[in-house]
């Protein structure tokens, strides 16, 4: 009965109320509304399909690169606090979050490791959602996406490969903007977007800050954006791909 | 002539029609202006790199019948090989991806590690991926004895300095 009277107290009042509108969620309707009243909730659908939680067909793959993706984001703006992208700093800060710094090397390390992580699984998820047929109607442009989601993934991984600044990062970035340079017609197309990604014509303190602010802001901006579009196609193309109907 | 007759032939372009055609005009001119102006942003003008002419040291810091590594102007100094008395420079900015090809003394020639392009004592390319050979690059003595080189200007591969 005490029990009682504390959450009376507790939520009985105009602040508890402002924030969440609905009562104790008892039955059908109030369960629906604490789905569909939360921004962050309102993502899941209120209901879901017995087989959707069979977890063997989707194997987790999709919110797995979703967690690194999370895990990658909160490591990586802990590293910012630290690394300068300097050509004369870059590769010091990167030794001294793994050597000077508190459990710099744990941030540093669950940052590369994920970022490896992330490209398997994307790719793992995309096999997956291939070989359930997950990509055919009504599904087609959550596929389109999902292969833009992959592209930035790869993107997101070669932009950080650089920033270390160490022998194979800079010889990794030689050869890609090398390679970018070969866009024909070689001349015009190749040598403008060489010039553009590099900033110049060498691979030097110019390619670094691009590569830097690809890699923390416009990337993972467009990415967390596509992954909103991504998750939101999953509802309205009718849920998880799951087994028919047996 | 009727009262409507006069009303049709005038509508072809009504006042509305004129303020949306300018306005969408006005408004997508001025997106298209800041994309282009966007683009043309990331192409920097001024470049903060090293210079492409630059001095190497003195003829006598490079003895006879040597490949001599300079790692800050990305080149070998070449002296007395391939029968040529003379300096030579030659790029060492591998012409497939821009690695630095390794010399090889006792195969006289450079071994590219990154893609295993293979280049002569011409600079030609004998092996590997690489789509041109090494570029010689022109040098002179200057005035203070230093030898100056132009990483802008090639030149064949018996063109030396004489010493």
């Amino acid at each position: 009965m005490k029990m009682n009277r504390l959450w009376e107290l507790l939520t009985n009042n105009r602040f508890y109320k402002s924030i969440f509108r609905h009562g104790y969620p008892d039955d059908e309707i109030k369960r629906s509304e604490v789905v569909t009243g939360n921004l962050f909730l309102h993502i899941q659908p209120v209901k879901v399909h017995k087989n959707t939680i069979r977890t063997g067909y989707t194997l987790g793959l999709g919110l797995i690169s979703f967690y690194l993706f999370i895990i990658l984001t909160v490591t990586g703006v802990l590293l910012m606090f630290y690394y300068i992208p300097s050509i004369e700093r870059a590769y010091n800060d990167m030794k001294d979050l793994e050597f000077a710094v508190s459990f710099g090397i744990i941030f540093r390390n669950l940052h590369r490791w994920g970022a490896h992580g992330m490209v398997a699984f994307v790719f793992f998820h995309m096999c997956r959602v291939f070989f359930t047929g997950g990509y055919k109607s009504p599904r087609e442009f959550n596929w389109g996406i999902g292969v833009i989601l992959l592209i930035l993934t790869l993107f997101l991984s070669l932009t950080g490969y650089l920033l270390p600044w160490d022998q194979l990062a800079f010889w990794a970035i030689t050869i890609v903007a090398n390679l970018i340079g070969t866009t024909p017609p070689e001349k015009i197309m190749g040598a403008s977007l060489r010039q553009v990604v590099l900033g110049g014509t060498i691979v030097g303190q110019n390619a670094l800050i691009r590569f830097y602010v690809m890699h923390v802001v416009v990337l993972p901006l467009v990415a967390a954006v596509l992954i909103g579009v991504h998750f939101w196609r999953i509802r309205k193309d009718g849920g998880l791909s799951r087994p028919a109907e047996e | 002539m009727s009262e409507k007759d006069v009303k049709e032939t005038k509508s072809e372009i009504t006042r509305r029609k004129f303020f949306l055609f300018f306005g969408w005009f006005g408004i997508l001119s001025s997106l298209a202006g800041s994309a282009l102006g966007s683009v043309r942003f990331m192409f920097p003008n001024v470049l903060y790199e090293p210079p492409t002419t630059f001095k190497i040291g003195k003829p006598a810091d490079y003895p006879p019948n040597s490949v001599t590594f300079v790692q800050d102007q990305k080149l070998f100094v070449v002296r007395g090989k391939d029968g040529i008395e003379g300096i030579r420079i030659i790029s060492s900015v591998c012409t497939h991806m821009g690695c630095t090809p390794k010399w090889v003394e006792a195969k006289n020639r450079w071994e590219c590690p990154c893609h295993g392009s293979v280049f002569n004592l011409k600079g030609e390319v004998i092996a590997g991926p690489a789509p041109k050979p090494l570029p010689w690059y022109k040098a002179v003595i200057a005035s203070d004895g230093k030898i100056i080189v132009n990483s802008k200007d090639y030149v064949k591969s018996d063109y030396q300095i004489k010493v």
